[in-house]
């Protein structure tokens, strides 16, 4: 009985076997095309790929960079330890309203250039106007900004006083940041790295993707290893590494004034170190989304981000 | 495909080819890791314990240990406990170094999503054990069950709000994948 079940079943169990194994070659010969596909298609379609990657992601929703609401997390654990407010804050961030998507690290030619209106010798609302949201780190309330006002009768305007306007005003600019040339209120500032400006802050096409993107700030050129000096005298606020800025390092020079250093080869400060202006804080690189080496600036001001190009230079070709 | 105790799916072997291509780029390698540690945190407290594994099944979507018998109540829930406190340990140690915030977010949300008291999940483990500690057994699945439709119902109700308020369809995504999910794992 046994062995007449086994005989009988053999057969079936063979072809079983076999259509099994059928399958499992399909399956592996689907997976190898697949694979294929994405990677050919990338080499040689990338801004295609790259397009269709960008619907999947506006379709499935996942605009929300994941990226940075992650190192937010992470920065708030760090500062304070596991809270229930930041889990919140993460949870309200990817599964909330989607922040418009700016972004841009890109090379072209800036847009807009600013003309001289003059001296106007007053506070704007763009200050408190600013939001946070885009940026990758968290920005103290410009409150030392706010205080300041209404500007003293001193030759040296308050910090956040427009000193020129920009062309066309910040009306296009996203939310946050502007086109004026605001006051420092004296402080004194060095150029981190002289060179030429490779790609202004404004808006710019995005040379992958073909997308008019925004540009926080300016490019720099330079060579791999040359020294970036610290924008003015503060602190380091902090240091980080991530896929698109690469190494990257804030000096807050208090009063509400920060800079933003990008794409260093290497960072010789620790966090929390006092720096003074022209000290080398780091060296320039290409890490991260960078297509050479170069230094990414921005410069804030309270919770704006103001356009470096005022208060840095360039040199001329 | 088949090495000793591990058997690795198609699905997994693919997205490691994917994750090597892109050679470490984005945040896929930091998950890959904190989803490789969260595992090894399970199987060490196992070791630790004395619980031998027969098969550890690694798919794309998480791995399956089975073992060679039936855990105590206790012993499964300091064993699902294990994942998840691993990845808050790594988000503490991480949290403090210069360039780790990402895995530290990373592992911080994994912990807290893996603690989801939902049945395929960690924290669906640990709330059946903890469950069965002080009740009796049949009624454990009459609670949990309940808990558990309360829990999804309220996700899918925050997820259609989101998307149709903001236009954000990722917590409904999330919902219905734990939702289908649901029944996969049994304890």
């Amino acid at each position: 009985m046994e062995y007449q079940r086994g005989v009988q079943r053999a057969p079936g169990t063979k072809r079983a076997k076999r259509r099994d194994g059928d399958v499992e070659l399909l399956r592996l010969l689907w997976s190898l095309a697949l694979f294929l596909g994405v990677f050919l298609g990338k080499q040689i379609y990338p801004e295609r790929v790259m397009s269709i990657g960008e619907e999947v992601r506006q379709v499935i929703g996942a605009t929300v960079d994941m990226e940075e609401s992650l190192a937010a997390l992470g920065n708030a654990v760090g500062l304070h330890g596991v809270e229930l407010k930041d889990i919140g804050a993460f949870c309200a961030e990817v599964f909330g309203p989607q922040a418009e998507e700016i972004s841009g690290e890109e090379v072209s030619v800036s847009t807009f250039q600013p003309t001289v209106i003059g001296r106007v010798g007053c506070i704007t609302d763009a200050i408190e106007r600013g939001t946070p949201a885009l940026a990758p780190e968290e920005e103290p309330p410009a409150q030392e900004a706010e205080e300041a006002s209404p500007p003293p009768a001193a030759a040296v305007p308050a910090v956040g006083t427009v000193m020129i306007k920009g062309e066309g005003g910040s009306e296009g600019l996203p939310e946050g940041y502007t086109a004026d040339r605001l006051s420092f209120g004296g402080m004194e500032t060095v150029t981190p790295v002289l060179g030429h400006l490779n790609s202004g802050f404004g808006y710019r096409d995005h040379p992958v993707n073909g997308k008019y993107l925004f540009h926080g700030g300016v490019d720099i050129s330079g060579n791999a290893g040359d020294p970036i000096r610290a924008f003015g005298d503060g602190y380091v606020e902090y240091i980080g590494e991530d896929a698109s800025y690469g190494l990257y390092l804030q000096l807050d020079h208090g009063m509400g004034i920060k800079s933003f250093y990008a794409h260093c080869k290497q960072i010789c400060v620790k966090k929390g170190q006092t720096v003074e202006a022209g000290e080398t804080v780091a060296y320039i690189g290409a890490t991260g989304r960078a297509t050479g080496p170069h230094l990414h600036l921005e410069l804030k001001c309270g919770q704006l981000r103001v356009d470096p190009a005022w208060y840095v230079e360039f040199t001329q070709s | 495909m088949k090495l000793g105790r591990v058997e690795v799916s198609r699905g997994a072997l693919l997205l490691l080819a994917w994750l090597l291509y892109r050679r470490g780029e984005g945040l896929a390698a930091g998950l890959f890791a904190a989803c490789l540690l969260h595992e090894l945190g399970h199987i060490f407290m196992l070791f630790l314990m004395d619980i031998s594994v027969k098969l550890i099944y690694i798919t794309a979507f998480g791995a399956k240990i089975c073992l060679e018998r039936m855990m105590t109540y206790p012993e499964e829930l300091v064993a699902a406990a294990a994942g998840p406190a691993v990845n808050l340990l790594l988000a503490l140690l991480w949290a403090k170094r210069p360039g780790g915030q990402t895995f530290a977010g990373i592992n911080l949300s994994l912990a807290i999503f893996n603690l989801l008291p939902v049945g395929m999940l960690d924290g669906g483990r640990l709330l059946s054990c903890l469950l069965a500690l002080w009740m009796e057994e049949g009624q454990v699945w009459f609670w949990r069950d309940l808990l558990e439709r309360l829990l999804l119902s309220a996700l899918a109700g925050l997820g259609w709000g989101s998307l149709l308020c903001f236009g954000n369809p990722a917590l409904l995504w999330m919902t219905g994948w734990l939702w289908m999910g649901r029944r996969g794992k049994n304890p």
